[in-house]
């Protein structure tokens, strides 16, 4: 009886073999985009092309490689066969204030802003995202809520990484319909050596059922695949990575690793990820040099082992320069990689001589792609101006290395130069006349006020109550319409500004520099919520007279606790206007308006600067952080002398 | 006392006029100033002012 049993087990147990068997169904399913390589996850699309970043692997929260996001916004979309309801991330190395948004599918939205992050602990220099609408799904009064995309603004170079997201696999569709959960084990065995390599696969079962469990789960798909690899190691996959070439990535690396003592990717070494030196000496020289039993050939490539200390070395964050070094010397290395068989043709006396030589090939490279983009564009001189006037535009090229290759010892010299031009646009009247026309169709086209239409006439039948409701009325329906603008409108506004000229505004109508105070204030206002992308604080900065576009950050501060940069932001273009009308030479910024705005205030009531001082917000490390450079400029002509004078006063006394 | 006191008074005022231009520059530099910049500037320029007539006789 008991040897029937058996053999009915062992019948059963063949039958489950020859035919697999649905046994779980998996609802949840989580997918992962580790930033391995630049094959994203199909879920998911990236906007703006980031690069994958392999050179900070394991610092600012991140786990191997991750994705490099540099100044502007990506946008992270998830395909529509799939209703997401879980999604966390990090962003690391953070230096300036940043945003994330959410996109959902009933076409709402939700942004976190966050600060820059803490500098000096780089091990926790990062941010968790988190957005899960699975508890909020599961009851069942709600409307269920799915995100369909995130946004991610920056304005400085940062990371993200541990990115993953979940989805119900019952609903969705096309590739990602999977329902079935079957369980096989494979083993593949590569081998190689230095002429052949071959490749073999068996195959086994195991009735083990995999279930998808809530938790964080390494692998994204229900089929589990045990791999031996060329050294005898073993590692689970997913039939989803062993189709998307998981496998022959992995097995790249860890070759990779033995050739180069890089644990990367082909792909990753072709970009230059991998530090590579080729040393190519003459024959005697290398042996003499190296002592080495094996024969080496000129063409051999050597891996420098600096590259494991350098990613060990403890972290130091990368100031602008030092990344352009860094990407200097990828590009440098990758060059190097591509003249690899045409340098074999050459010999070199030593390593820095050849290394001369890829750096000189890129020059030259550059030199002629710079030639190529130059385009001789023929000038017509229709109608010659009487006056002439030169245009000024400052064009500061700073930090500019030259570096001089010299012939006889081999010596270079790095000199900076720096290339001053100097143009400025001074606008003709007619000019004048058209940029204000731009100016006001701009604003009517954008601009639409809810305020009935009234015409001059019957405004001069108004009584002086009736003339300051209909001014109110119109003001507060401006500063309405003006608050729901676009930050995109807002600025294309700006820029119809910026080449009229603030000071040149006392051609348009009084309505149109209300209008244009009103969208200068809704400027600033944005620059508090929300991160401006560079061209558009550049927009704003140039509308405020600033030279330096982090004062326009700086003001979004000040006026939040600063009532006369609050009232000079208010009344910024009103007292341009004004002080344009006066045929001054000298340009009007906001810190001329802010100190005429504080010597009202000085002179209504003396004794409040120093009643209204708040001690407490006093901090004496950063007294001079809440002033913008125009500002600090304005002070140091008026206190200097003042110091200068009693100085003076002091020893005339002594002499007398 | 009383005596002393206006006396005092007296110095005060010519001290301060003595001061006069220092004081422009100085309530010119306030205002030419924000955030705490001015706040400090503020409270500096009064507080020294304060001490300096205190000590007429002390510095005398």
């Amino acid at each position: 009886m008991l040897s029937k049993l058996n053999s009915l087990l062992r019948i059963t147990c063949v039958l489950f073999l020859i035919a697999p068997t649905s046994i779980a169904i998996a609802d949840e399913v989580w997918e992962w985009e580790r930033f391995e390589d630049n094959t994203f996850e199909s879920a998911i699309s990236i906007s703006n092309n980031p690069s994958i970043y392999c050179n900070e692997e394991n610092q600012y929260g991140t786990k191997g490689c991750s994705l490099a996001l540099n100044n502007g916004t990506y946008t992270f979309t998830f395909s529509t066969d799939i209703q997401v309801y879980e999604v966390a991330f990090l962003v690391g190395a953070v230096n300036n204030s940043y945003s994330v948004t959410w996109y959902y599918a009933d076409n709402t939205s939700e942004t976190e802003n966050k600060s820059g992050q803490d500098s000096s602990d780089f091990a926790n220099m990062y941010d968790d995202f988190y957005k899960s609408f699975t508890d909020y799904n599961a009851v069942e009064e709600n409307t269920d809520k799915y995100i369909t995309a995130f946004d991610v603004v920056l304005t400085d170079i940062s990371l993200l990484d541990t990115l993953y997201w979940q989805y119900d696999d019952s609903t969705a569709t096309g590739n990602f319909a999977t329902t079935t959960t079957t369980s096989s084990t494979t083993s593949s065995t590569t081998t190689s050596s230095t002429t052949t390599s071959s490749t073999t696969t068996t195959s086994t079962t195991t009735t083990t059922t995999v279930y998808v469990a809530p938790p964080p789960p390494t692998t994204t798909t229900t089929t589990l695949y045990v791999v031996v690899m060329a050294d005898g190691t073993e590692s689970e996959y997913t039939e989803t990575e062993v189709n998307d070439g998981t496998i022959e990535r992995d097995q790249e690396r860890i070759d990779n690793e033995t050739e180069f003592g890089c644990f990367m990717t082909n792909a990753q070494i072709e970009r230059g990820d991998c530090i590579i030196i080729i040393e190519v000496y003459e024959e005697e020289d290398y042996e003499e040099e190296y002592d080495t039993e094996e024969e080496l050939f000129n063409d051999v490539v050597v891996v420098d082992k600096v590259e494991d200390e350098f990613i060990e070395e403890e972290f130091v964050e990368l100031t602008e320069q030092e990344i352009k070094e860094l990407e200097k010397e990828m590009e440098f290395e990758v060059k190097e990689l591509e003249l690899k068989e045409q340098i074999e043709f050459f010999e070199f006396d030593s390593e820095e001589e050849a290394k001369e030589f890829v750096e000189t090939f890129i020059e030259i490279e550059e030199f002629l792609e710079e030639l190529e983009e130059i385009e001789v564009e023929e000038i017509v001189f229709e109608d010659i101006p009487k006056d002439i006037i030169i245009e000024i535009e400052d064009e500061i090229i700073e930090d500019e290395l030259v570096e001089e290759v010299f012939t006889d010892e081999s010596e270079a010299e790095t000199e900076v130069q720096e290339q001053v031009v100097e143009e400025e646009v001074e606008l003709t009247e007619e000019e004048i006349k058209v940029e204000v026309a731009e100016l006001e169709e701009v604003i009517e086209e954008i601009i639409v006020i809810d305020i009935p239409e009234v015409t001059e006439e019957e405004i001069e039948e108004y009584t002086e109550e009736e003339l300051i409701d209909y001014e109110e009325a119109k003001e507060e329906a401006i500063e309405e319409f003006v608050e729901e603008l676009e930050t995109e409108e807002v600025v294309q506004i700006l820029e119809e500004i910026n080449d009229v000229g603030v000071e040149n505004l006392a051609e348009v109508s009084q309505e149109v520099i209300e209008v244009v105070a009103q969208v200068v204030e809704e400027a600033i206002t944005i620059a508090q919520e929300e991160v401006l992308t560079e061209e558009q604080t550049e927009v704003v900065a140039e509308v405020l007279g600033f030279t330096e576009t982090e004062d326009v950050q700086i003001v979004a501060e000040a006026i939040k606790t600063d009532e006369n940069v609050a009232q000079a932001v208010d009344e910024f273009v009103e007292r341009a206007v004004e002080f344009a009308k006066n045929d001054s030479d000298q340009e009007f910024t906001l810190a001329d308006a802010t100190t005429e705005i504080a010597f009202e205030s000085f002179v209504a009531s003396p004794v409040s600067v120093i009643i209204d001082i708040d001690l407490d917000a006093i901090n004496l490390n950063n007294i001079a952080n809440d002033m913008t450079t125009d500002q600090k400029e304005k002070a140091q002509e008026v206190i200097v002398p003042t110091i200068l004078v009693r100085i003076v006063s002091f020893a005339m006394r002594r002499f007398d | 006392m009383i005596n002393k006191l206006w006396s005092w008074l007296i110095q005060a005022v010519k001290e301060t006029l003595n001061l006069a231009w220092t004081l422009v520059g100085l309530v010119i530099a306030t205002l030419t100033l924000t955030g705490q910049a001015q706040q400090i500037t503020a409270i500096a320029t009064v507080i020294t002012l304060a001490i300096w007539l205190l000590t007429i006789g002390f510095r005398k």
